[in-house]
């Protein structure tokens, strides 16, 4: 399912309109990352958790070239299942 | 910073932000996640647009081992949810780090040192070389004097006031003894060139441990080098600075005290024998010498044993203190002769074994033949009990040996 197809299934079963689905949705995803770029963890029951974290600089080598990389650190975002959600899907 | 989010606060913001009921907002979010989920159940796969793709994987099925039982058992396959962030996303939550980029490494370079840091240190070692540069020429033009000093002293002392005495008194001692004198002859006229010789030659180690003596002064600009080495961080550069500044000032003290124990050494030793001590020259070179001259005595201590054959005759103590000057000049050709004393002294109230060595010797310079050949009796040469009876042992040449 692709983004066109979440909103319009989404404003089917909210009864708005597709363009306010789609502010509303993106309202919601900017309120998150917003949140996340705080450096704070969202908690969602029933769902998961997203979080960000911090992956520390490496040295990385090329197999072919040898040739050695210094790879900076950088923050990723990461997402860890509910048990919940784990076991419907099993 | 690291609070916990929960559904909830989403909905009040976002009822906040789009002004809308609460309940409603509570409705749109709530929905939201539940269609993720309905369409992961469905489709598999799931993206929505600025945040990311959820998609669903299969996970095989696989063997593990129980970590406490140890039993065999199978993990069955099953399908699990991965969520990857969008590139948009990915950037917005990685802003405060997009700064970095990806560096290639050279060959050379360590590990957590960044070139940039390697292109910092450079001028900074090129500053610090120069004071390791200035403080090796200090020591090198105090050894030229010193050798000066010392061979203008000494030789010429030897040489000029030696070969007349023993002129003067060979016909007394042709008189008692001839078998003895013409080894003793020999003796003077050979030392007095070989010494002239050979005082250079005795110099230079001994100037040698002069500078070895002095070795915090090296030792105090050769650590900054080091500490650069390491390539520090750019912190830690300033640390080096005022490191560096502590060392001068550690060193400016350390050539204080030198200057203080080198001054005191020079007074002990000068104040005793008061004949031919004119003025004192510039005060530096001065004490170096005389600090050259107690180095190679302490050397005669370890050099000099007894000798394993006697001399045919042996001068007396008498001979010797009527001599006074010093015949027996300064060089390390001598060795204690015979376990036999000449005499013995009994020690007086303000008396010290420098002075016996000029009492008996004609000169202080053989005090640590004395201070070994009554090893038994005197602990420490600088504090010996009143009383103490020193025996004086009979001091050779040690060409003497050799010639026999």
């Amino acid at each position: 399912m692709n983004n066109k197809e979440f909103i319009s299934e989404l404003s089917q079963r909210l009864g708005y309109t597709n363009k306010d689905t789609a502010k509303y949705v993106s309202s919601v995803l900017s309120i998150m990352t917003q949140e996340l770029q705080d450096g704070n963890t969202i908690a969602l029951q029933g769902f998961g958790t997203f979080e960000v974290k911090k992956k520390l600089e490496r040295v990385s080598v090329n197999p072919v070239t040898q040739q050695r990389m210094l790879i900076p650190p950088k923050l990723v975002l990461s997402f860890k299942p509910s048990n919940i959600l784990k076991e419907k899907f099993k | 910073m690291n609070e916990k989010i929960t559904l909830q606060d989403i909905v009040n913001l976002f009822s906040q932000k789009q002004g809308i009921g609460k309940k409603e907002a509570d409705l749109i979010v709530r929905t939201m996640f539940d269609l993720i989920e309905e369409a992961l159940k469905t489709e598999n796969y799931v993206k929505i647009k600025g945040f990311g793709t959820f998609k669903l994987t299969e996970v095989d099925a696989r063997e593990s081992v129980n970590v406490n039982t140890g039993e065999r058992f199978e993990i069955q396959g099953h399908s699990k949810i991965s969520f990857t962030p969008d590139t948009t996303m990915k950037d917005l939550i990685n802003k405060p780090f997009a700064h970095f980029e990806t560096v290639i490494l050279n060959d050379g370079v360590e590990l957590e040192d960044t070139p940039t840091e390697v292109v910092l240190e450079a001028p900074e070692m090129v500053e610090e070389t120069p004071a390791i540069v200035e403080a090796t020429p200090i020591i090198a033009e105090e050894t030229p004097v010193v050798v000066e000093e010392t061979i203008i002293e000494e030789t010429p002392a030897t040489e000029v006031t030696e070969v007349p005495v023993v002129v003067e008194e060979e016909p007394t001692i042709v008189e008692e003894t001839p078998a003895v004198e013409e080894p003793m002859e020999e003796l003077v006229e050979e030392t007095a060139p070989e010494q002239a010789e050979e005082t250079p030659m005795v110099e230079e180690p001994a100037i040698e441990e002069l500078i070895a003596s002095e070795p915090v002064t090296e030792t105090v600009p050769e650590e900054k080098p080091i500490i650069t080495e390491e390539e520090p961080m750019v912190a830690q550069a300033k640390q080096d600075k005022k490191e560096k500044t502590i060392n001068r000032i550690l060193w400016g003290v350390i050539v204080v005290l030198v200057l203080i124990i080198l001054f005191g050494a020079y007074w002990m030793f000068f104040r005793s024998d008061d004949a031919h001590e004119v003025t004192p020259m510039p005060s530096v070179p001065e004490e170096v010498a005389t600090l050259v001259e107690e180095t190679i005595h302490m050397d005669t201590i370890f050099e000099s044993e007894p000798p394993i054959t006697m001399m045919p005759l042996e001068l007396t103590a008498e001979e010797l203190r009527k001599e006074r000057v010093p015949v027996l000049g300064d060089t390390l050709e001598y060795v204690i002769n015979g376990q036999e004393p000449l005499c013995e002294h009994t020690l007086k109230s303000g008396e010290t074994i420098i002075r016996i060595s000029v009492h008996y010797y004609g000169s202080k310079r053989f005090w640590p033949y004395i201070a070994k050949f009554n090893k038994e009796s005197i602990a420490d040469p600088d504090n010996i009990p009143i009383g103490t009876v020193i025996k004086i042992p009979a001091i050779i040449p040690k060409e003497w040996l050799i010639k026999k």
